[in-house]
């Protein structure tokens, strides 16, 4: 018979040799459980960015308010969910890729490419008058201009002074402006009447609140009133859209960023600095000294007949950084539509006045409208420039504006929201 | 004089089933341990994603979008810009890390061109 003195022993080694073996395996797989952790969560981010590029290209093929499955690779390995959805003049982008508990996300406002297409500094519509000239004005750019030209004129006791009249190539133009974007005139004009897939409160319950903040991952928040909406001492951030039945005042002390504002009339009071999209069915009157900034939009969207002037008013000393459109769809004579820029105003992107344009200040871009008008004390002027400085070529390349006419298909992203 | 405690001795069988027992213990965990550390995620496959890593930001930042190849030590690393099926705007960049013939490591990502992330 074996004694069992050593067997003892050895049982003991082996024990002790398997704890220290499945610590050691422990270690091991914990350590390859969070390497590969931080792998998966590399590649989830590369798919996310992936994910938001082919969306940049395949812009128009995807469903608005949708998210929709794309296999990066055709492989089942990399796989996105895009959602984009419109925002404004502008679109939202958010890219999610998810792996066991990991997931990433990022979402991107997005615009138009303006360099993808022409460079027009001047689009003025055919109407048998020419483009007149006069005082200290500087166009720098390509342009479309009647076939009767551009000429110098004397109007108050200035004439041109410049070099050239146009620094750039003249061609003619149409009858009619290119045709405004349908696709964005429609989506935000639905909005002034409801608005689908959102949280709709009250404006009145959020009186008492000083700051709204909402991410662009959650669903948009609409805050709705029938009455005139005056933001005073407010912080108000993200995804929001403020919608009024009336108007909507920004007053100074508003601290807004981001949002959209929807109503029958906009009034921004001077010296506000803001960032936001605007969208008015009659008039937008931006007073004094404010700054709007990168990327902000001043639109009016007329449908059907009005009784009184569809109009942009845009004071002295303003600087815009976004865009600046008028669409009037029904031609009043007497009530035409009409977007004002004031002395010494600087815009930096795009204005697009469906009828007139009275431009006394500077524009960094492009300057699409019917015809220009010039108010002075004596008399009022068509296609009249005074003093007035458009240089498209000074636009920064990495400038993305809104798909105003639908020949721009080309987007970029503008900002990084998330 | 101080009498010594007496200790029972082991037989030779007795030792000899111990140490059997002991030797396939230490077999199997040697079996075991190679193969984790051989299957598992290497300090090499470490090694060559934070190189794939660089070299993926070196090429966003500084738009070089070129095929290359780069050795590092006793790792190749293999930078492409493949054609994207669907559109001539996109490309996929794909960085694969290789030692002796044996792929350690592969990511890709697809890019717009002229624009950075």
């Amino acid at each position: 018979m074996i004694k069992a003195g050593a067997l003892l022993y050895a049982m003991f080694l082996v024990i002790v040799i398997s704890i220290i073996t499945s610590s050691i395996i422990l270690v091991n797989y914990y350590n390859n459980f969070y390497v590969l952790g931080a792998f998966k969560q590399d590649q989830l981010f590369q798919d996310v960015y992936s994910g938001i590029n082919y969306g940049l290209v395949f812009n128009q093929t995807l469903p608005l308010n949708q998210a929709t499955k794309i296999d990066l690779y055709a492989d089942a390995q990399h796989e996105v969910f895009l959602t984009k959805k419109s925002w404004g003049a502008f679109y939202v982008i958010s890219s999610k890729a998810t792996w066991r508990n990991k997931n990433a996300s990022k979402t991107a406002l997005i615009g138009a490419n303006l360099n993808a297409g022409e460079k027009t500094a001047i689009y003025l519509a055919e109407q048998n008058k020419p483009l007149s000239l006069t005082g200290l004005t500087i166009i720098t750019g390509d342009c479309y201009l009647p076939e009767s030209g551009v000429k110098r004129a004397y109007i108050e006791g200035k004439s041109f002074v410049g070099q050239r009249l146009i620094n750039g190539i003249k061609k003619n133009s149409n009858k009619n402006l290119p045709s405004i974007n349908k696709e964005l005139i429609d989506e935000n004009y639905h909005h002034f009447m409801n608005s689908n897939n959102d949280s709709i409160i009250d404006y009145e319950v959020f009186l008492g609140q000083d700051s709204i903040v909402n991410t662009f991952d959650k669903n948009t928040l609409v805050l709705y009133s029938p009455f005139t909406i005056s933001l005073a001492n407010k912080t108000i951030e993200g995804n929001v859209i403020i919608r009024s039945d009336r108007n909507i005042i920004i007053e100074t002390s508003s601290n807004i960023n981001n949002i959209i504002c929807y109503a029958k009339g906009i009034i921004i009071e001077k010296n506000s600095s803001i960032n936001a999209q605007f969208f008015a069915q009659d008039s937008i009157i931006v007073e004094e000294n404010c700054q709007l900034n990168y990327p902000s939009v001043l639109a009016v969207l007329g449908k059907g007949n009005s009784t009184t002037q569809r109009k942009i008013s845009i004071a002295e000393n303003v600087t815009l950084k976004g865009a600046v459109f008028l669409y009037n769809e029904n031609y009043d004579r007497k009530n035409q539509a009409l977007v004002s820029v004031g002395n010494n105003s600087k815009i930096m992107g795009q204005i697009y006045a469906s009828e007139m344009l009275e431009l006394k200040g500077e524009v960094t871009g492009g300057v699409f409208c019917n015809n220009f008008l010039l108010k002075t004390p004596s008399s009022v002027y068509q296609n009249h420039l005074m003093d007035v400085v458009i240089d498209r070529t000074a636009l920064s390349e990495h400038f993305v504006g809104v798909a105003l006419t639908e020949t721009i298909q080309q987007h970029q992203i503008i900002k990084w929201l998330n | 004089m101080v009498k010594l405690k007496k200790i029972q001795a082991f037989t030779i069988l007795e030792s000899m089933v111990a140490m059997v027992i002991v030797m396939i213990a230490f077999g199997l965990t040697s079996v075991t341990l190679i193969n984790i550390a051989s299957s598992g995620i290497t300090k090499e496959k470490q090694q060559a994603a934070a190189l794939a890593k660089l070299i993926r930001n070196e090429t966003l930042q500084e738009s070089r979008y070129l095929d290359e190849t780069i050795t590092f030590e006793n790792m190749t690393i293999e930078k492409m810009i493949v054609a994207h099926p669907l559109s001539s705007e996109l490309k996929i960049l794909q960085i694969e890390a290789y030692k002796d013939k044996g792929k350690l490591f592969e990511s890709k990502e697809i890019i717009l061109m002229n624009q950075e992330l």
